[in-house]
């Protein structure tokens, strides 16, 4: 797939800006659209906005940059890469990024130019580093809902 | 006299419940294919509640004492014996007209309660089947998300944490696995962006996370069963989890 973006936008954040995280769990996904289905509105798993071990940094996409097909196929590749599958996005809005605490920087990768990062402020030897992170963790998932992508959504009981 | 079996009055109560839950509140009051509502209004109210209805209609306008019963069709009256025994009759009517209204009613509550508008200690544990059933599913779960499975001491002190919570709790939490093998027990408050991460390590220590909109604070334990009587039902209460 090729992807041609103007390098200034890649550069510039919105306020209501959409950034969303791949979800690759089909548990994950079901849980939360099942919630969405029967409530409305979902709770977000915390684990979702953990940042893997020795980073501070969460990977996202930025959602107004490109059609949701477009980043579903972008999405679907990142999954298979790993034997995993594409089921949807968790979405939060930047200026709730920056409520909690948190910042955004741009960081586009060869074949996605819609990727940043969003950035925990917490050293990487700071004592209490695993609360911490726990904890923006959890003000991120508040925050968030869920997208699902996909026919797989008919297929829920 | 009544003739119907009890059995057939409860089914007629509960259809006119059904109605009520529907919102159809006027089909409530009984058999909407009958005369024009203003009408035939108080006999419906009397034979809706009794187990059968008068074979003969007629309008009268007689009275025994203080009862009047002015435009009440379903009472013929034409001496005095059978004048009686139609009052009789009307009375023992409305008589098992009220009990019927308050088995409707101890439903109608009942049906408020489970739908969560007011509470009942029936209410308190509901979700812990299912909450457990999200702990068994924890360590495939983390299979998925690529990080550590919890360890059986963590999935056992979470069991213990979930069934010892579920006994005042009436919301549902989220159970789902951390990194590093941890369990999260998720409480959140319907009506905010609060509520309580309590966390199982794989160690079998504890951790909670507590935040409302004004404030946040974490306490850890060495052993995840005291983080309730430290400071868990406390903060639960706090942040308006019910």
């Amino acid at each position: 797939m090729t992807i041609q973006i103007d390098e200034q936008e890649t550069t510039l954040f919105g306020h209501d800006e959409k950034l969303g995280r791949d979800e690759r769990s089909e548990s994950g996904a079901k849980r939360s659209f099942r919630r969405l289905r029967a409530e409305g509105g979902v709770r977000v798993h915390a684990s979702k906005f953990e940042p893997p071990r020795n980073t501070n940094e969460i990977s996202v996409n930025r959602m107004d940059l490109a059609s949701a097909a477009v980043l579903a196929e972008l999405g679907t590749q990142n999954a298979s890469t790993s034997g995993r599958r594409f089921w949807g996005w968790y979405t939060i809005m930047m200026k709730d990024v920056e409520e909690v605490g948190c910042c955004v920087v741009p960081t586009p990768l060869d074949g996605n130019p819609y990727h940043a990062d969003i950035v925990v402020p917490i050293a990487l030897d700071a004592e209490d580093r695993k609360d911490v992170l726990r904890e923006y963790a959890r003000d991120l998932a508040y925050h968030a809902t869920f997208v699902p992508w996909g026919e797989w959504i008919k297929k829920v009981v | 006299m009544l003739i119907a079996s009890p059995h057939s009055m409860l089914t007629q109560t509960q259809s006119a419940h059904q109605s009520m839950l529907t919102g159809a509140r006027r089909n409530m009051r009984l058999y909407p294919q009958g005369d024009s509502f203003g009408v035939v209004n108080t006999t419906l109210y009397f034979s809706s509640y009794s187990a059968s209805r008068p074979k003969s209609l007629a309008k009268t306008g007689q009275t025994l004492g203080n009862f009047r019963i002015h435009n009440v069709r379903g009472v013929s009256l034409r001496d005095d014996k059978f004048y009686y025994n139609s009052a009789q009759d009307l009375i023992e009517k409305y008589i098992s007209g009220s009990f019927l209204r308050a088995v409707h009613t101890s439903e109608s509550i009942l049906s408020i309660v489970q739908f969560g508008l007011i509470t009942s200690s029936q209410n308190f544990g509901t979700w812990l089947q299912e909450a457990l059933q999200e702990l068994d599913e924890c360590p495939l779960y983390a299979q998925e998300e690529e990080i550590d499975e919890p360890s059986d001491v963590a999935l056992t002190k979470a069991r213990e944490l979930l069934e010892k919570v579920s006994n005042s709790v009436i919301d549902r939490p989220e159970i789902y696995p951390m990194q590093e093998g941890s369990i999260a027990i998720d409480f959140r408050s319907s009506c905010s962006k609060s509520g309580v991460l309590f966390l199982i390590e794989r160690d079998g220590s504890g951790a909670l996370y507590h935040r409302t909109a004004s404030s946040k604070g974490r306490l850890r334990v060495d052993d995840a069963a005291d983080l309730l009587k430290e400071g868990g039902f406390r903060e639960l209460k706090r942040v308006g989890v019910q």
